[in-house]
């Protein structure tokens, strides 16, 4: 191991793998990586493995467009398959709301040059036959995702990495982390490596290791769970037929996806009441660690995946994954530099680990060794959060961002949980007079002021005339 | 003909088991939990034994804490028609899980009682043995074949030497192999039917019978750590250390 170098990657998930691959691709090739277990043995050998490009962040929807594009040239570049399989990826809409909303991504899809296309019911019924289409109103589709297998991914980033000079320590595990006149220490069980710059990409540990440097990261996981069904006839029909794959189904109005796995199917929803998980942290052991089924807090998904796609619900269930993702209030990543402690860089806090992988490692290279990066990160700042989000907060909010990830995200959207937190002494005040809040950095600030008979409380819908009236007070604020 | 089925509910076969740091036992809070791999295969064996026409009822019980309740609708999912749970607290042992089971069969006189061969997480290959003799019923254990011929059992057995195949009287007790049968999986229309049939509860001291365990448990450790390996440079260096150090050849 060596004793000396310049960057100390912590944590060997798909995330940190990346980071050390982009560093050694720009160049630095005396970079390490240290991992306390085996590779992906934290929350990356459970990822479902969707690449979905569908983000409303023009920073997070910039990440996950160059990590598709990235994973479809690993092969090449390393010899190591990714199981990449681009097989589309259809958002259904059943409401005129949830249209509207697709309309408005597809604005950020144009803008950062992401390919997207309106399906009517009939195309997905081209597409997915075994989808029921009646009750759709349409689709929109991305043609260029679809899934990889997520520990060949970081197998083929680790290989891409060492062949450029990088080296990978596994069974390692980070004891402490000391700032030096000239850099940092990392020290591990294994000793201690000197070196000018740390990333923090330890995912499930992320609050463990910012306590190692005095760092507070606002990143608690939260449980999400997928099922796995055994072949079905109609699928391994059309296997044997040589048809391609359905695709990447997502019913954003029932709130899960599901594609194909192995002749079977895999669903998997964003339920209510998911809990957070690892809130004082896994156990310094925890390696490959899976929770236990709740498929009662599933029920509503699952009656809507069995109405959307009936073949779901004639065959058994092999198996039920409950595994932790890590996330933060917003449900963004947080990438960039750690606020107050130089050369200390944040990868944490990845719900779509696998897509924002590739994108967070490329700007954090750029951002390193150029001195800056090269897209608007300022959707994933690290500093967007402050001493507001303790633990309860977090815990909170996570929570919510996960049973967020489906609901239609209106413009201007202001999300309830864990609110007010801080007021101002005029709060009172500002409420009694119709102020209608929405929340910065903690703080409880008037929108706008409800008046002529208006609801004292955000609508959201555009539809709504009282909405559009909302917004149009809002912007004037 | 009615058929007993006994689950246990156990730490899911794919969790890396970790000791607790004071030894006292496996740690459980937050791990993943499931059927005993072999109880899975004495359910398969009776639903398909009442789906041959030649079995009228399955009823699985499970004998642990609440949460074993789990257990019991996972029977019932793939085709068992109802549930007991017997809730107990702490360690139980085989003895007391055997005489907790002997009630039951007094309570629903079976004309069949299966079970998994051994349970993963204690692995000690006793309850349907015991049951056996306290109830004087005939056993077959490690069946991996099971016939109904004119009201008695004809069970192949995997045994060291192979295969050994018996006939017993019924009623009878059968503790089931991997190699019985294939366990199927249950879909979710029937995973949420299974919550609509009846579970009944009992309490282990409502049965009269002392579960105290016998065992005094001292210490639970973690197999030793396997150390890294070493790469010879040559066949010459291999020979020498499986000669001198190794001690094989």
């Amino acid at each position: 191991m060596k004793s000396k170098t310049k960057v100390v990657v912590v944590g060997g998930g798909v995330v940190g793998v990346s980071a050390l691959y982009h560093l050694a691709k720009k160049g630095w090739s005396d970079v390490v990586l240290v991992e306390r277990k085996e590779l992906t043995s934290g929350s990356t050998w459970h990822a479902a493995g969707l690449l979905p490009l569908f983000n409303m962040s023009y920073s997070v929807g910039q990440l996950h467009k160059y990590a598709v594009n990235l994973y479809k040239t690993l092969e090449e570049e390393t010899g190591k398959n990714v199981g990449f399989s681009v097989v589309s990826n259809i958002r259904l809409a059943s409401t005129k709301d949830r249209m509207d909303e697709y309309h408005q991504y597809a604005g950020v899809a144009k803008t950062i040059g992401v390919d997207v296309k309106f399906l009517s019911p009939q195309q997905v019924k081209e597409i997915w036959p075994l989808c029921h289409t009646d009750d759709l109103i349409g689709a929109i589709q991305h043609p260029e995702d679809g899934y990889i297998q997520p520990a060949d991914l970081t197998q083929a980033l680790a290989a891409g990495a060492r062949n450029r000079g990088a080296e990978i320590y596994r069974n390692t595990a980070v004891t402490a982390i000391r700032q030096t006149k000239s850099g940092w220490v990392v020290e591990t069980d294994k000793g201690s490596i000197e070196c000018e710059h740390v990333i923090s990409c330890s995912g499930n540990f992320a609050r463990q290791t910012g306590e190692m440097v005095g760092l507070d990261i606002p990143v608690i996981p939260v449980e999400h769970q997928y099922i796995v069904t055994e072949p079905h006839p109609e699928i391994q029909k059309r296997k044997k037929a040589g048809l391609p794959e359905m695709g990447v189904l997502r019913d954003s109005d029932s709130r899960w996806y599901m594609r194909e796995e192995a002749g079977g199917l895999i669903l998997g929803p964003y339920e209510d009441g998911a809990p957070a998980c690892y809130v004082e942290g896994p156990s310094k052991d925890s390696e490959y660690e899976l929770f236990q089924e709740d498929l009662d807090r599933l029920a509503p998904h699952i009656e809507g995946a069995i109405h959307r796609v009936p073949a779901f619900g004639e065959v058994g269930v092999k198996k039920v994954y409950n595994g932790a993702i890590c996330y933060t209030p917003d449900g963004n990543p947080i990438v960039g530099p750690a606020w107050g402690l130089k050369n200390f860089w944040i990868n944490e806090g990845h719900s779509f680990g696998i897509t924002a992988a590739g994108g967070a490692g490329w700007q954090l290279a750029e951002w390193i060794v150029d001195g800056e990066p090269t897209i608007d990160m300022l959707g994933v700042e690290p500093r967007r959060y402050g001493n507001y989000a303790t633990k309860s907060y977090l815990k909170a909010k996570n929570e919510e961002a996960y049973s967020h990830v489906f609901i239609v995200h209106y413009p201007d959207e202001e999300r309830p949980a864990a609110r007010p937190l801080r007021t101002s002494p005029c709060y009172e005040r500002m409420k009694d007079l119709g102020a209608v809040f929405g929340q910065k950095f903690g703080w409880e600030r008037p929108n706008f002021f409800a008046t002529d008979g208006m609801e004292q409380k955000m609508i959201g819908h555009l539809e709504d005339q009282n909405g559009l009236m909302q917004l149009r007070k809002s912007v004037r604020m | 003909m009615k058929i007993l089925v006994a689950v246990k509910r156990v730490i899911d076969y794919n969790v890396q088991i970790r000791v607790k740091e004071d030894n006292t036992g496996v740690v459980t809070d937050n791990v993943k939990m499931s059927t005993n791999p072999p109880d899975d295969n004495a359910i398969e064996e009776a639903v398909k034994i009442k789906e041959a026409g030649k079995a009228t009822e399955v009823v699985a019980v499970s004998i642990g804490e609440e949460k074993a309740q789990e257990t019991v609708r996972k029977a019932l999912a793939v085709g068992a028609d109802r549930g007991i749970l017997v809730k107990t607290d702490g360690i139980i042992e085989p003895l007391a899980v055997s005489k907790l089971l002997q009630k039951i069969v007094e309570k629903e006189k079976p004309d069949l009682v299966f079970m998994g061969k051994q349970a993963i997480d204690d692995d000690c290959n006793q309850t349907g043995q015991m049951l056996s003799a306290l109830l004087n019923w005939p056993q077959a254990t490690f069946a991996s074949k099971i016939e109904i011929k004119d009201g008695k059992l004809e069970v192949t057995r995997e045994i060291d030497e192979g295969l050994e195949t018996i006939e017993i009287n019924v009623p009878a007790i059968v503790t089931c192999d991997l190699r019985l049968n294939e366990p199927r999986y249950a879909s979710l229309p029937n995973i949420m039917k299974a919550k609509k049939k009846p579970i009944e509860q009992l309490n282990a001291s409502d049965l009269g019978v002392d579960i105290t365990p016998r065992i005094e448990q001292v210490k639970v450790e973690e197999p030793p750590k396997r150390k890294a390996g070493i790469k010879v440079s040559s066949v010459a260096e291999l020979v020498q250390k499986l000669k001198n150090e190794a001690k094989v050849i």
